[in-house]
């Protein structure tokens, strides 16, 4: 973790397989969950996200970390002098590398994200989820995705049928 | 004939020529208006464009992880499709027929048509379908491709579904000719509405409201 900065309140994390992680409070409120626990007062010195383990955190606080907002903060220099289109670029470059993970962890991000309630962290998760599915035949998708076909083949067709302009 | 306008109808065409004027003129400034119209309309939450590549070459490990999200997040990740992927995705599996038809709608009618010369009744009927086969919410609807004047009686039975589904968000823009395609009154009625946009119409009579 990077040195504690002066002034700058910090929020412990912990995950159900024991791991702490000591982040800035501005980090920790990208998440809308934890700032209503903040602000309600819910958080004394540590905070317990549960269903989400070390690792799937360590990278969601790595996102956080990259998209808190710099303005206001001690040290931030560089975003004086950034254009803000640039920054929003090299945010956008960030989050393609950010996002090149295995399936497993890109839908153990997205409940992640979910349950935190971070929009830009669910947002970019889910829009690779779709590039996925979008232009493939249903069998490359279910391919994809590893989804069972539970429908009888007779089901399958009145299905098919239902919204037949799609398919066309 | 017919064909040599993009806009402007044979009947049309015929009367002005009668009348020593150059139908092609209005056809032109016609599509102008159209392009600037169709220019100025606000950007729909789905783009078909818009898409990252990082996983399409990566094989599958064969775990159905993807069902293990709620109902919830699975609607979530359905509503950012373009209409015609989110609809494919009810034929996935029994739940995803749940899921398709619970999914925040977003319609945009351009997004129904792969060539750019949209067929105004192939449009016409899968709009109809969507809007029947769906049970709302309706987030977002853009209509705009299509020439209404032929079909008056589906947009009357649209805005009540868009009534009766809550919209949110409709875009509704006639294509000429006709220009003066009376629009429903039933739009009033929609109470949801959070954003208008209507070109290219005959306001309705709003005395008797």
């Amino acid at each position: 973790m990077a040195t504690r900065e002066a002034g700058k309140k910090m929020i412990m994390l912990k995950s159900p397989d024991g791991m702490e992680f000591e982040v800035e409070e501005a980090v920790a409120m990208e998440s809308q969950t934890i700032r209503k626990m903040i602000e309600d007062d819910c958080a004394d010195t540590a905070i317990l996200i549960p269903n989400i383990n070390s690792k799937i955190l360590s990278r969601v606080i790595e996102y956080c970390n990259k998209h808190v907002p710099t303005t206001g903060a001690t040290g931030a220099a560089a975003s004086d002098t950034v254009a803000p289109a640039a920054l929003a670029e090299d945010l956008k470059i960030w989050d393609a590398e950010f996002i090149k993970v295995n399936r497993a962890t890109r839908f153990n991000l997205i409940q992640a994200a979910s349950y935190l309630n971070i929009k830009g962290l669910l947002d970019l998760t889910s829009q690779t989820t779709i590039d996925t599915i979008s232009d493939n035949s249903l069998e490359e998708i279910r391919s994809f995705l590893s989804t069972k076909n539970d429908y009888l083949p007779e089901e399958e067709q009145t299905i098919r049928r239902e919204n037949q302009w799609a398919f066309q | 004939m017919a064909s040599r306008f993009s806009n402007v109808d044979p009947v049309t065409a015929a009367d002005m020529r009668r009348q020593g004027l150059d139908p092609h003129e209005l056809d032109r400034s016609t599509e102008q208006l159209m392009s600037l119209i169709h220019g100025n309309l606000p950007d729909p939450p789905v783009s078909t464009t818009a898409r990252l590549t990082a996983f399409r070459a990566r094989p599958s490990d064969g775990v159905d992880r993807i069902s293990r999200l709620s109902d919830a997040l699975l609607r979530d990740i359905v509503s950012r499709l373009p209409v015609k992927d989110a609809a494919r995705t009810a034929a996935l599996a029994a739940r995803w027929r749940g899921i398709w038809r619970s999914t925040p709608l977003v319609l945009v009618d351009t997004h129904l048509v792969s060539s750019a010369r949209a067929s105004t009744p192939d449009v016409i009927a899968a709009v109809s379908r969507v809007l029947a086969a769906h049970q709302g919410p309706f987030r977002c609807v853009h209509l705009t491709c299509s020439r209404m004047g032929a079909y008056q009686a589906q947009l009357k039975r649209w805005l009540r579904l868009l009534a009766a589904r809550g919209v949110q968000e409709l875009v509704l823009v006639n294509r000429p000719w006709l220009r003066e395609v009376p629009l429903p009154k039933t739009l009033f009625t929609i109470s949801t509405l959070t954003r208008l946009y209507i070109g290219v119409w005959k306001f309705p009579d709003a005395a008797g409201l």
